[in-house]
């Protein structure tokens, strides 16, 4: 697959020299990474490294205070409108699914094709029960969040983001939150949709999957980027001891 | 000591249709409470101090002071600033505007206890934040509130009786009418009491339904 190196195309995702604090606390320092079209990024590292901040400030959910963040051509940080148009593009998948608790995963899914894209009800329902289909949730597409297992609602908040077409699809700590049982349902959902190209930056502990689907793997320890490399790389041969560190408390 | 049978039965009669009037005076205030609650709660979340500090100043006011107080200057009272409204109008307006300061005080309380996760779902899709009040913020805090807004509405049941005393003929007004020809108060009286004591009855009962239907739905 492609990587950062190969051909001369502008990145969909370019992070350069990305500073942020909470108050007097440094939660990312001269952050800078580049993301190319159908590429897959695992990002992983020790909790508190920042890895959540970092993909939450590419939809601006959390802003940053230094450097510049480019998205699909928009520059992120100047106004809400930048922020609102990124957004239109790049879906979101959270650790607790995030669902909307009270509507079924049908209206789940086009509440925003429909409120944000202008979509009717009609083709965003069908768009819906297509892509709860695809995720393995067809006969469950009336029921209600409350209703279903963790791994359901995480697959039917991806089919929510995917029903926004988007062109990258961040992922932060998706099967943390889900009993072990459940964390493979998931993880095939998103190898199916790695398979079919679309961009990822996924925030992940699960070190086999990232071993599998990612092109690059990248390590943050206290908000920076200590360490970033294909997986047979990163996992075969990590340069710096605190990725080893890392890898040794990780992998068993 | 006599109860009158006869005077307590002949009494509902009268009564029932009266309860209409409790009834809708009660619904009609209830549905503007509900706006106006649900008004005074999104503009406490501007943060604008001016704005939220009149608001406050508003809810001690009203949670202060007793609510006949507050009849009295709605029907008394307003037409001195020349605005002259029916018993029925001053009376809805009173009590509208007395529940919805307990509703946007119960609707800031159920605000506090929710998951924030689904509104952040809603910013990372891209959705504003009007439509993320009204079609995700909104549903789930009425589903979350509904056992103290179905209190509420019985409050406002009971707090119709108060409208009596400026003339409005409902059931406790005409309870006193019928005492008043008949001679009769106890029976009459208590069967107002027992009218008005099976409207909230019916109340809660549905709430109860109502709860249990949208129970999958509070998440």
């Amino acid at each position: 697959m492609s990587n950062s190196d190969a051909a001369p195309v502008a990145p969909i995702i370019s992070v350069t020299g990305v500073s942020k604090w909470y108050g007097a606390f440094q939660v990312l320092t001269d952050v800078s990474l580049s993301v190319a079209k159908g590429e897959k990024v695992v990002i992983c590292g020790p909790s508190g490294s920042g890895k959540s901040t970092l993909i939450r400030c590419l939809n601006q959910l959390e802003q940053h205070q230094q450097g510049s963040i480019v998205v699909d051509g928009i520059e992120l940080g100047k106004s809400e409108s930048a922020a609102q148009a990124v957004r239109r593009e790049v879906g979101m998948v959270f650790q607790h699914f995030n669902l909307f608790p009270h509507l079924d995963l049908v209206q789940n899914c086009v509440l925003a094709p429909m409120s944000v894209r202008g979509m009717s009800r009609r083709a965003a329902e069908a768009m819906a029960v297509k892509l709860l289909e695809r995720v393995r949730l067809g006969e469950h597409a009336h029921k209600y969040p409350s209703q279903l297992s963790g791994g359901q609602q995480q697959r039917a908040a991806i089919a929510r983001a995917l029903c926004m077409e988007p062109r990258v699809m961040l992922f932060d700590e998706p099967t943390s939150a889900l009993d072990p049982e459940m964390v493979g349902e998931v993880l095939d959902t998103m190898r199916g949709l790695a398979a079919e190209g679309m961009t990822m930056m996924i925030v992940t502990h699960e070190m086999g999957f990232a071993r599998q689907v990612a092109d690059r793997v990248v390590f943050m320890d206290r908000g920076q980027i200590v360490e970033q490399a294909p997986p047979a790389a990163f996992f075969g041969a990590p340069v710096h001891e605190r990725t080893r560190r890392f890898l040794s408390q990780v992998l068993h | 000591m006599d109860f009158d049978l006869v005077a307590f039965g002949d009494a509902f009669p009268r009564l029932l249709p009266a309860a209409l009037t409790n009834l809708t005076i009660a619904l009609v205030a209830m549905t503007l409470a509900l706006i106006g609650g649900t008004v005074l709660t999104v503009l406490r979340t501007t943060g604008i101090g001016l704005l939220t500090g009149a608001i406050g100043v508003l809810i001690s006011f009203i949670r202060g002071t007793p609510i006949l107080v507050q009849i009295f200057l709605f029907y008394y009272g307003l037409p001195a600033l020349g605005l002259d409204l029916t018993p029925i109008q001053a009376g809805v307006l009173a009590i509208a505007l007395n529940s919805s300061i307990f509703i946007t005080e119960i609707m800031r309380g159920g605000l506090s206890g929710m998951d924030p996760g689904p509104v952040e779902a809603a910013i990372a899709l891209g959705v504003r934040a009007r439509t993320i009040w009204t079609r995700v913020i909104l549903p789930q805090l009425y589903i979350r509130i509904l056992p103290p807004l179905v209190n509420e509405l019985t409050t406002i049941v009971k707090g119709t009786a108060l409208l009596s005393v400026i003339t409005v003929v409902e059931v406790l007004r005409t309870a006193q009418q019928i005492a008043n020809t008949t001679f009769r108060p106890l029976e009459a009286l208590l069967a107002a009491a027992i009218v008005l004591f099976a409207l909230n009855l019916a109340i809660s009962q549905l709430g109860r339904r109502l709860e249990t239907r949208f129970a999958a739905r509070r998440g």
